[in-house]
């Protein structure tokens, strides 16, 4: 389910993670690179609503506003061995 | 400079992938793929996997356990770990829908220098041998 928060003060990846963790989150607004903070828009709980979480990152960026897609479903599960098929 | 923290056991970066759009995209930091990787959803949403048919492709298996996808190499013209500027990339993507993490692996890290400091939990970036010769030096 993707569930808009639309949070009107900035926090850190960090503790977005903490608070919804095994979640993606939309935040919006990052203008350090170095040290990321947003706006807490919208999370995604479930791999299901992955591609309308990137929609809404999209929607934002048309205008103008920039946005990350962080955060893991199943604490990063997917994320196994990489090996090439040949 | 730029530096991440260890967050659940590993690191992941903030990277910009520019071509035609400006793509800010979190990477999981991962020495043991040989490939950067990510969604399309990832670089941007409105890509068709039609118009990848006369590219480049290559497939990866450890994604989902005992598959492998087919991905398609897609040049950037910027890629940026952090605030660092590595140029010119390739990068590999899927349309499979069952992918939904990224990670940076070692295509493009073999050409940067990078530290791990263990006892703050920090993987640092440097720009250049000599950036870390001076952060070396500072830390002596």
């Amino acid at each position: 389910m993707l569930r808009i928060l639309d949070e009107k003060v900035k926090r850190t990846p960090e503790d977005i993670k903490k608070q919804y963790p095994d979640c993606k989150f939309l935040l919006l607004d990052i203008t350090d690179i170095q040290n990321v903070s947003g706006y807490l828009y919208c999370i995604s709980d479930s791999p299901e609503t992955f591609s309308e979480i990137c929609n809404k990152r999209r929607e934002f960026f048309n205008k103008g506003v920039s946005g990350i897609v962080m955060g893991h479903y199943k604490s990063g599960g997917m994320i196994g061995v990489q090996y090439e098929v040949r | 400079m730029y530096s991440t923290k260890l967050d659940e056991n590993r690191y992941h970066a903030t990277c910009l992938a520019v071509l035609d759009k400006v793509s800010m995209l979190e990477l999981c930091i991962d020495t043991g793929a040989k490939y950067t990787c990510c969604s399309y959803n990832d670089i941007n949403n409105d890509l068709q996997e039609q118009d990848f048919e006369n590219c480049d492709f290559k497939y990866f298996g450890g994604f989902v356990e005992g598959v492998f996808m087919k991905f398609y190499k897609y040049p950037v013209n910027q890629f940026t770990i952090g605030n660092i500027d590595i140029k010119q990339q390739n990068i590999w993507i899927t349309f499979d829908n069952r992918v939904n993490d990224a990670v940076l692996g070692m295509d493009i890290l073999k050409q940067i220098t990078f530290l791990s400091m263990g006892n703050l939990g920090n993987l640092i970036f440097f720009k250049e041998i000599k950036e870390l010769q001076e952060y070396v030096a500072c830390i002596k």
